[in-house]
């Protein structure tokens, strides 16, 4: 214990020795005066500015004052550090011609650090090799989403689970899939009756799964992402709307495991009121929701292939291409589901962001309509699980009418 | 008089107060989640030394939400803002795996506090965003919150920057504390 803090005392002043060299003096990147981070992932010296923008592209960063560094990390900056790294990734950096941003413009330095680390311009590398520390990419489609103590049993991860398991299956199969997923949810029995006991075996899977997922989108990077892609040609929220609606009535109660049977017949039901999904309408909303379908599909980008395997003609080839993005094709169930076009296995992809659908969420709303009617039927379904919005619409002017109530109240007090 | 009555009219109809306080390692996203339930944007943040402390509204419930730097060195701070707290939320970096093992070590740490006994745990396993990020299952094992018995938790995957799942989590949370308060149980403890 002792000896690991002498070692850590030793540690800051040593890093406290090498801000003392000149080329550490100043932020590699917008070149302002005595830089109090480190980027370990570079090993440079940076400034509080530079700090957050580099958290953004998930590089790690350290305070001089509040980290502690481990031996490692010090004497990476031993070797490193600024000089070192204006050789490595500013190497065609011209310093004379072209000035470094300033720390005050957060856009500009955030390009550059893009520029700079993420996309490595200046080290005279091909472009497209990438630095190990950016971990990630975006992915739209979560894995799943929750769990607690009230349920021994995963409720909706298998949303999540399944998806990684059965991987790269086709469109067709994985949609209803989801579904019965998404109903899954809602009750435990059924959870165990299909997916019993096998969430060991799929967690295995998954980790191999999601490691091979990692490799074809390495160079994208979760600030930029959306800005590379072409707007998908169905970003109109009135079509979209309608288009899911009508699907679902349609869409024949014919499916081959008994889980997505139940789907299909509560996807029969009475639409919900058309109330809440005014309330989705927002500006605010609507926003994000273009915005997130822009992001999903960026998959498409790479694996148009996958459209050639998936027996189902009538998707458009930019969209049945998200879900093989998954992982490998370990499993097909459901393959024999009923026909489906390309906005409902959009659809699928979303929702399956968010297997909860009783708590309410925005997005969700209006492109699953009879999900929700379900919820409300589910016993497990919380008495509050009315949009968000409209709560928080409602909340207001609960709260005006409040005041008003109260201050009748007082005033019949005071006469 | 006047202000019994708006005490029985609040307790009816008033909004309910919840203190939460926000941790989790440093470059989790707690900031970020905190400054989008705030105000419902991505600021661009840094490195919080210290604290940010906002008030919530979602629901008829207020939260206070304090948010608390989670570098090393700021980590023994943390059980200074312990008392009187209803709910931790417990942010995950669901792509650091390197360091969930750490995580663990400090939410251990968080939820054995004398002060924090009785408080409502949740996780946002965040940045589900992210290609290769764990799923919350697995942040829920790397945590351990399968073999903690007594204590009332939820995980929810998030993407603060998106801002999916956030709401969930405070619905959770408004809920639960709904629930507690009915049922007489106390979700803080204070040193007074």
């Amino acid at each position: 214990m002792g000896s690991r803090v002498k070692e850590e005392e030793r540690n800051e002043r040593t890093i406290r020795g090498l801000l003392k060299l000149p080329g550490n003096r100043r932020c590699i990147n917008c070149n302002s005066l005595g830089p109090q981070y480190v980027c370990t992932s570079f090993s440079t010296f940076i400034c509080v500015s530079c700090s957050g923008i580099h958290r953004e592209f998930t590089h790690r960063v350290k305070s001089i004052s509040m980290a502690k560094f481990t031996s490692q990390e010090v004497s990476a900056l031993q070797e490193g550090g600024n000089e070192r790294g204006k050789e490595i990734y500013l190497k065609h950096w011209d310093f004379h011609g072209q000035s470094l941003p300033d720390s005050s413009d957060v856009d500009n330095l955030r390009s550059f650090i893009k520029n700079v680390y993420v996309d490595r311009r200046y080290t005279g590398e091909r472009i497209g090799d990438h630095p190990p520390q950016v971990k990630g990419s975006q992915d739209d489609s979560y894995r799943n989403s929750n769990i607690d103590s009230s349920s021994g049993v995963l409720r909706s991860t298998y949303g999540g689970t399944s998806e990684d398991n059965h991987g790269r299956q086709n469109s067709k199969g994985s949609a209803s899939e989801d579904q019965s997923n998404l109903n899954m949810h809602q009750v435990p029995a059924r959870v165990d009756q299909k997916t019993g006991g096998s969430s060991e075996n799929n967690q295995k899977d998954m980790i191999k799964s999601v490691s091979s997922v990692v490799e074809p989108s390495k160079d994208t990077n979760r600030i930029a992402l959306p800005i590379r892609l072409p707007d998908p040609p169905r970003s109109h929220k009135a079509t979209n709307y309608a288009t899911s609606a009508e699907i679902q009535k349609i869409r024949p109660p014919r499916a081959t495991d008994p889980s997505s049977k139940t789907t299909t017949d509560d996807k029969l039901e009475i639409p919900k009121s058309l109330i809440d999904f005014d309330s989705d309408l927002e500006p605010r909303q609507g926003g994000a929701q273009i915005k997130m379908q822009k992001s999903s599909s960026l998959p498409d980008v790479g694996w148009a292939t996958f459209d050639v395997a998936t027996p189902k003609k009538v998707t458009p080839p930019s969209i049945s291409s998200t879900k093989s993005l998954e992982g490998p094709l370990v499993d097909i169930p459901n393959s024999t589901s009923a026909p489906q076009n390309g906005f409902q296995i959009k659809q699928n992809d979303r929702s399956l962001s968010f297997p909860q659908a009783n708590h309410g969420h925005q997005n969700q709303l209006y492109l699953f309509p009879a999900d929700n009617i379900q919820s409300y039927n589910s016993p497990l379904s919380r008495v509050n699980s009315a949009p968000v919005n409209s709560q928080l619409w409602g909340a207001h002017h609960m709260h005006q009418y409040k005041r008003a109530m109260l201050f009748l109240l007082i005033k019949s007090q005071i006469y | 008089m006047g202000q019994a009555f708006r005490k029985l009219f609040d307790a009816f109809f008033g909004n309910k107060e919840m203190r939460v306080v926000m941790l989790g390692l440093d470059a989790a996203g707690k900031t970020t989640i905190l400054y989008k339930l705030h105000i419902g944007e991505v600021l661009s943040t840094v490195p919080t030394i210290g604290f940010n402390v906002e008030k919530v509204q979602y629901k008829n419930v207020v939260f206070t939400v304090w948010d608390v730097g989670g570098q090393e060195k700021l980590r023994p701070l943390w059980r200074h803002y312990f008392n009187n707290t209803d709910a931790l939320i417990y942010v995950v970096d669901s792509l650091d795996r390197e360091r969930i093992g750490r995580a663990r070590a400090e939410f251990q740490a968080i939820i054995n506090d004398p002060f924090m006994l009785n408080s409502v745990l949740l996780v946002f396993a965040n940045k589900q965003d992210m290609r290769g990020a764990m799923t919350p299952m697995e942040v829920c094992e790397g945590l351990g919150l399968y073999d903690l018995t007594n204590r009332i938790w939820h995980i929810q995957g998030t993407c603060a920057l998106k801002g999916d799942g956030l709401y969930e989590g405070l619905d959770w949370l408004a809920t639960t504390l709904d629930e507690m308060r009915a049922s007489g149980r106390i979700t803080s403890t204070s040193s007074s």
